[in-house]
């Protein structure tokens, strides 16, 4: 991690926490390179996911590992911390081009130009959108094991 | 009165800034209106390395299959259609 990185972040996260759309989520630093965002799907206000947000250096040519947390404990792999709905698969990873755990699983997509995510402007805050229409297109309830 | 123009946006958060048409025709079609925006931004549908991706566009949580629907009818007649568009990875 190098301060440059660490200064990237800040000011995307200044600009991501006053953007026009940002009444949908709220942004908590709680590192050098990890923000946690929570936010609720569409329509769904009463169900409530925190997600951590980490990268190894920022922005980065990959996006960074997105996990769902439990806000309490900051416990990862917590199931009942999980959305349910296409792409997700609690309680381990999102299967999506926006998160490394998707390059992790598919190593072919790091050099495939089609689905490798092109990382521009305010990374932060490309993926906390992405993550956001994940859970307003995709959602259907809350992971019960 | 039917509008015959409509201010359209369409949201790729990949892509940073959505796409905006203020004066699209109201009797366009939504294939053709998906095609003018994958082409601003720099998408193309196909499969590559047994990896089939597709953008489908959704109208809230509906996603939306008849392509030949008009944006006038999908807006309802009211003067603005607000679009989302998806990109999905179906493993070969």
């Amino acid at each position: 991690m190098t301060e440059l990185a660490k200064l990237a972040l800040d000011e995307d996260f200044e600009e991501a926490i006053k953007a026009a759309d940002s009444n949908r989520w709220s942004l908590i630093r709680k590192g050098d390179l990890e923000v946690w965002v929570t936010l609720s799907p569409e329509g769904q206000l009463t169900e409530t996911f925190t997600a951590r947000l980490l990268w190894l250096n920022y922005p980065g040519d990959l996006p960074p590992s997105v996990q769902f947390v439990e806000p309490e404990t900051g416990l990862l792999g917590v199931p009942a911390a999980w959305p349910t709905g296409s792409g997700f698969r609690p309680p381990n990873d999102i299967c999506a081009n926006w998160c490394s755990e998707g390059y992790d699983t598919h190593p072919e997509w790091r050099t495939d130009s089609a689905i490798r995510l092109k990382i521009r402007g305010n990374a932060l805050l490309m993926i906390v959108r992405l993550l956001k229409q994940e859970l307003d297109l995709n959602f259907t309830g809350r992971h019960r094991p | 009165m039917a509008k015959t123009t409509l201010n359209v946006t369409v949201v790729y958060p990949a892509a940073g800034q959505p796409f905006h048409d203020h004066d699209a025709c109201a009797t366009e079609t939504l294939l053709s209106l998906w095609n003018r925006v994958l082409a601003a931004f720099g998408l193309k549908e196909g499969e590559e390395n047994g990896n089939q991706v597709t953008y489908p566009l959704f109208k809230g949580k509906e996603r939306l299959t008849d392509m030949s629907v008009t944006l006038g009818a999908l807006a309802s007649n009211a003067g603005a259609l607000s679009l989302q568009l998806s990109q999905q990875i179906v493993q070969g």
